[in-house]
């Protein structure tokens, strides 16, 4: 979990160090060296873009100082050297080396890293005073196997070690302040670095394991780079079998854990063979079955018309319908999906292409490696999923629909069923290898040895099992060992219909469809349980729960212990078993498939030969030996590189004083009785109770108790935050941080120093004062009265809040506002009128010689109901010094909010006519004083025509049945006046009636 | 041109309209009125009608009517609620 602070990526090294310089005792010394270099020009004597035209050259000579933590100088001379254990050689030279440098060490699994590091971090025990070790490893499992080497052999007394796993947080701060070795999974420490309960200069060495995955932002990288801040004196030992599976990967390591030295070391390395037990490889190559092959075919003509698509359109490489690679695939349609240049609907067509392309690689990958069955389960799943998509309308991919619904398929479902049907079918010639292997492995050794079978897919591992249940034979008793995670449900038909199929809205057709639903939840439980209940009838029911439903830790363990026990012997396992857990020594290893990691493989491998001769079978069909050849060659070219000095390595400090040297002293290390137990335990959890008593101090034969009280605690730490060592730590107003300028006499701008400001400006922020120094919890309760007190003031402030008060404060305001335009227009020849009304005068109300009469401010309060008074009105307002200080200074230039409108200043004027009535009557009392003609015509016509309208209602309403009144009227409306000057004028003389 | 011949027809007849009208109110009074008058109130009341009905057909079309109806009257007539009263009484 990387937090902003912590990432530092856009720093160059030398810049880090610099920043880094002031704190910790590092220096870096760079000589650069530049020379001209000659640049290409074109025919214009221009030069060309993209050109350097001088070499430079930057040494770095990086030196350390002296360190700080204590050291005991005469445990310096030597270092001890446990011989508990048979002493080997190249133990002995790793930790030596290790000893003064930063060392990455490789060498392969159950070789004795452990041992390796309780030898160093016992040293580093004995050379510092009160310095603090840590081990961190990822799994508990791998913290448990340390603290029982470290305790068991090197005898690091235990009343001064901490085990520290996810569990309590409370103790924490107590345990890193008191014991001096701690045991520990990374993210611990991450998190108590970042929460400054943990002092990373106090660390002096820090032990890694599994440093492979020191990549990226995991939590190792954050917690050497959290450290790097502040202490360069620390060493750090990382272990692993793998250090990583590119030269790339590699360097990344050695970057991120400041790594000075790799020794690596393989099964070939002449200091390890002595040590190993023989370990037989036997690749098998295994044919095909002619069924899947027939299958196979069959599934490429299916395809063969989208492949010859994609072909053409260019997303996918040529290539036979039968060497489809899903991965290839996949990577094609990322690329697509993330290019932005091509058009959606050209996207979207490839992407649909390529994932069916995805689809049919995986279903032959299965096929050619693992077996019918486990086809067979995806095949029916994926056909499934898209014909019922499709059927309800829900897709409407039509390549996917012609592969889909091609009549071959069925064919092949057909024959699939068949084959199952079949109880002595084998769906792959590996699983008849298996059985072959099986059955001659405890031939030779008896029951009692132990077999693991490795293989990628969950269904593989459990038809694995059920095959092998099926030879039913008593000597050969298999389980299956997979992760936590829930197996992913297949597509479930029935669900998806039902979800969307076309849905009702009645309210009975609502009712009914949840009755559905229950029934068919009711149905599906019963089912459920029917097979769980038929599952723990069979023998292998237990491996069959667990591939459904994942194995929990619990489980795990539980399965692990009866494994070693000898219920089971033949562990079929998926990669959880490949690194990490302690399963013990095995005698035979089937790889049922291989991967394409190196690093997987070697994990795989090294399960075996270590106490007792092994043997390795790795089963290939197909194309898998290729993959596995090339894999393993990449990793040994790595080996050679890594060997030859390309990598960049980073210096690291000695830490010892120069002039020592410590030489070996071989000691037989007794550990005390108590501890002794340790290495008798077998169980992880034991050993982490074991060593969690023995942090607590409750050990069970100690004569004094430690005893931890709540009450005894310290004054809880303040939350310390590690900073370099020339920073002010306060919170600072930003105005301070500026330069103040004030326009003096002669008009020019003069800095105001520092002094003079932060005077002028406490005196300012006085008003503030009382605010600032309330914590949040009183900021409600000092708002309401400061609400209060604001209201009380002759403010302008006070008119935004009239609303609460009734209508007689209302006439009180009224005449306060006249007071204060009153106010306004005196100063309205100051630069600023708005800021002079704002400044408020608190004289105000005394100055009644403006003739009106302003009832005193407090009259004004007491009729107010139960309010408080305020008692020192002047911690809000300002003192005439302060206003003139604001006249003077803060003037606002780009925004300023006026209290009361400035009439006087306008930004913009704009005439706009008026509205239509209004401008039409403005134009009819116009005309009327002007007499205008036309208007007077117009109007006069009105008159007419209102008036033969009037003659011929009543002429209407005399004689009703008449007919000739529609021809008259309408006669008359047609009319349309269209008369002459003359007549106008004739008209315009008379003003009576017609 | 019809409408501008109904346009006058409509103003006659609220011509008519507007001097019965004014008759009813100065009966009572002792006072006269030229047609001069009549024809200048007429004016001003076409102005105002034409301003209401601009108003009320804005009111419906916010709406999403395409047709006047009584609650468009009604919140033409929001600022005087008696008169709102009135109109709604005489429904």
């Amino acid at each position: 979990m990387a937090s902003a602070d912590d990432c530092f990526s856009d720093f160059e090294d030398d810049e880090l160090d610099k920043l880094y310089e002031k704190a910790i005792n590092k220096t870096v010394q760079e000589t650069v060296t530049r020379r001209a270099v000659p640049v290409q020009r074109d025919l214009h004597n221009n030069v060309l873009p993209g050109q350097k035209s001088v070499y430079e050259e930057i040494q770095r000579d990086v030196s350390f100082g002296p360190t700080h933590h204590e050291l005991n100088h005469d445990a310096l001379s030597f270092y001890v050297y446990p011989t508990n254990y048979e002493v080997r050689d190249y133990q002995y030279t790793i930790v030596y080396k290790s000893l003064l440098q930063n060392t990455l060490c490789a060498i392969p699994t159950g070789l004795g890293k452990t041992f390796i590091a309780s030898t160093v971090m016992l040293n580093y025990f004995r050379w510092t005073k009160t310095a603090k070790i840590i081990f961190t490893a990822p799994t508990r499992p791998l913290v448990a196997q340390q603290i029982k080497a470290c305790l068991g052999i090197t005898g690091i007394p235990s009343d001064q070690t901490a085990i520290l796993l996810d569990k309590s947080r409370k103790n924490r701060e107590e345990i890193w302040a008191n014991k001096r070795v701690f045991f520990t999974t990374p993210q611990v420490v991450e998190n108590d670095l970042k929460r400054g309960v943990l002092d990373p200069k106090d660390i002096v060495c820090l032990v890694i394991d599994e440093a492979h995955r020191a990549t990226g932002s995991y939590a190792y990288t954050n917690v050497v780079k959290f450290i790097d801040r502040f202490n360069s004196s620390y060493r750090l030992l990382a272990l692993t079998a793998t250090p990583g599976s590119d030269l790339e990967g590699v360097q990344e390591v050695v970057n991120n854990l400041d790594i000075s030295k790799i020794e690596i070391r393989t099964e070939e390395s002449m200091d390890i063979v002595k040590y190993m037990k023989k370990r037989t490889k036997e690749k098998v190559e295994v044919p095909l079955l002619l069924e899947i092959e027939d299958i196979i075919e069959q599934l490429g003509i299916a395809v063969k018309p989208v492949l010859q698509q994609a072909v053409e359109l260019g997303i996918y490489e040529e290539c036979d319908p039968s060497q489809i690679n899903a991965f290839k695939a996949m990577q094609q349609s990322q690329k697509i999906i993330a290019n932005p240049t091509i058009p959606e609907g050209i996207k979207w067509r490839n992407f649909y292409i390529l994932q069916l392309l995805n689809n049919v690689g995986q279903m032959l990958k299965r096929l050619k490696i693992y077996g019918i069955r486990t086809f067979f389960n995806y095949f029916q799943n994926k056909c499934m999923e898209f014909t019922t998509k499709y059927n309800l309308k829900k897709s409407t991919n039509k390549t996917a629909a012609e592969f889909y619904y091609h009549p071959i398929l069925k064919n092949i479902k057909k024959q699939c069923e068949h084959y199952l049907n079949d109880p002595k079918f084998v769906g792959h010639g590996k699983l008849q290898c298996v059985k072959d292997e099986l059955m001659e492995f405890f031939q030779e050794r008896g029951s009692d040895s132990r077999v693991i079978i490795f293989t990628e897919l969950r269904e593989s591992a459990l038809e694995i099992v059920k095959f092998i249940d099926s030879i039913t034979d008593d000597r050969i008793r298999p389980h299956i060992f997979i992760g936590q995670a829930r197996a992913k449900e297949g597509f479930d038909e029935v669900k998806y219909t039902r979800k969307h199929a076309p849905k009702g809205r009645k309210k009975t057709e609502r009712l009914q469809r949840q009755e559905e639903d229950q029934s068919l939840e009711a149905q599906r439980r019963k089912r459920v349980d029917n097979d769980k209940f038929e599952r723990s009838a069979r023998r292998t029911g237990s491996s069959e729960e667990a591939q459904i439903s994942g194995m929990n830790q619990k489980m795990q363990k539980e399965v692990i212990h009866n494994f070693k026990k000898g219920e089971y012997n033949v562990l079929v396992c998926t990669s959880i078993g490949e690194e990490g857990l302690d399963i013990g020594e095995v005698d035979l290893i089937i790889c049922y498939d291989t991967t394409s990691s190196p690093i997987k493989n070697i994990q795989r491998m090294g399960r075996t030969g270590r106490k007792r001769d092994g043997k390795i079978v790795l089963l290939f069909s197909s194309n898998e030996s290729y993959k596995f050849e090339r894999a393993m060659e990449d990793y040994s070219n790595l080996q050679g590189l890594i060997s030859k000095q390309c990598i960049d390595y980073k210096k690291s400090d000695r830490i010892i004083p120069e002039d020592i040297i410590p030489e070996c002293r071989k000691t037989f290390i007794t550990i005390n009785d108590e501890d002794e137990v340790i290495n008798e335990m077998e169980d992880v959890d034991e050993v982490i109770r074991y060593a969690t008593q023995c942090m607590m101090g409750k050990k069970p034969k100690a004569k004094k108790t430690i005893i931890r009280k709540k009450n005894v605690r310290e004054n809880k730490k303040t939350k310390k935050f590690f900073m370099p060592d020339n920073v002010e730590t306060s919170i600072v107003s930003a105005s301070s941080l500026l330069n103040k300028f004030v326009v003096n006499k002669s008009g020019e701008e003069q800095l105001v120093t520092k002094k003079e400001n932060s005077n002028k400006k406490r005196k300012v922020f006085k008003a503030l004062n009382g605010l600032e120094n309330d914590s949040t919890e009183e900021a409600s309760s000092s708002l309401e009265t400061e609400d209060e007190e604001m209201s009380d003031n002759g403010d302008d402030i006070f008119i935004a809040n009239v609303q609460n008060k009734g209508p007689k404060k209302l006439k009180v305001i009224t005449d306060f506002n006249k007071n204060i335009i009153a106010q306004s227009k005196h100063s309205s020849n100051h630069d600023n009128p708005s800021m002079a009304t704002f400044v408020n005068d608190h004289s105000f109300p005394m100055k009644s010689d403006k003739g009106l009469k302003i009832p005193d401010l407090k009259d004004i309060k007491e009729q107010q109901h139960g309010l408080k008074s305020i008692v020192d009105k002047n911690n809000l307002a300002l003192t005439s010094d302060e206003k003139d200080l604001f006249r003077n200074h803060y003037v606002p230039e780009s925004a300023s909010f006026d209290v009361e409108p400035n009439l006087l200043q306008f930004n913009k004027e704009v005439n706009v006519a008026h509205c239509q009535k209004v401008s039409g009557v403005i134009s009819l009392f116009d005309d009327e004083r002007k007499d205008d003609k036309k208007r007077t015509i117009v109007m006069n016509y009105t008159k007419c025509l209102a008036r033969n309208m009037v003659r011929d209602m009543q002429k209407v309403s005399e004689a009703q049945n008449k007919s000739q009144i529609d021809n008259s009227i309408s006669y008359e409306s047609s009319q349309s006046l269209t008369l002459s000057n003359a007549e106008l004028d004739d008209i315009l003389g008379s003003d009576s009636d017609f | 041109m019809n409408e501008d011949g109904d346009r006058a027809q409509l103003k006659a007849k609220l011509w008519v309209y507007v001097e019965t009208r004014l008759q009813q109110v100065l009966c009572s009074e002792d006072a006269k009125y030229t047609p001069r008058f009549i024809n200048s109130l007429l004016e001003l009341a076409y102005l105002q009608l034409g301003e209401m009905g601009s108003d009320l057909q804005a009111f419906a079309e916010h709406a999403g009517r395409d047709v006047v109806n009584e609650s468009d009257l009604m919140l033409y007539l929001r600022k005087q609620p008696e008169l709102q009263e009135q109109v709604r009484q005489s429904e």
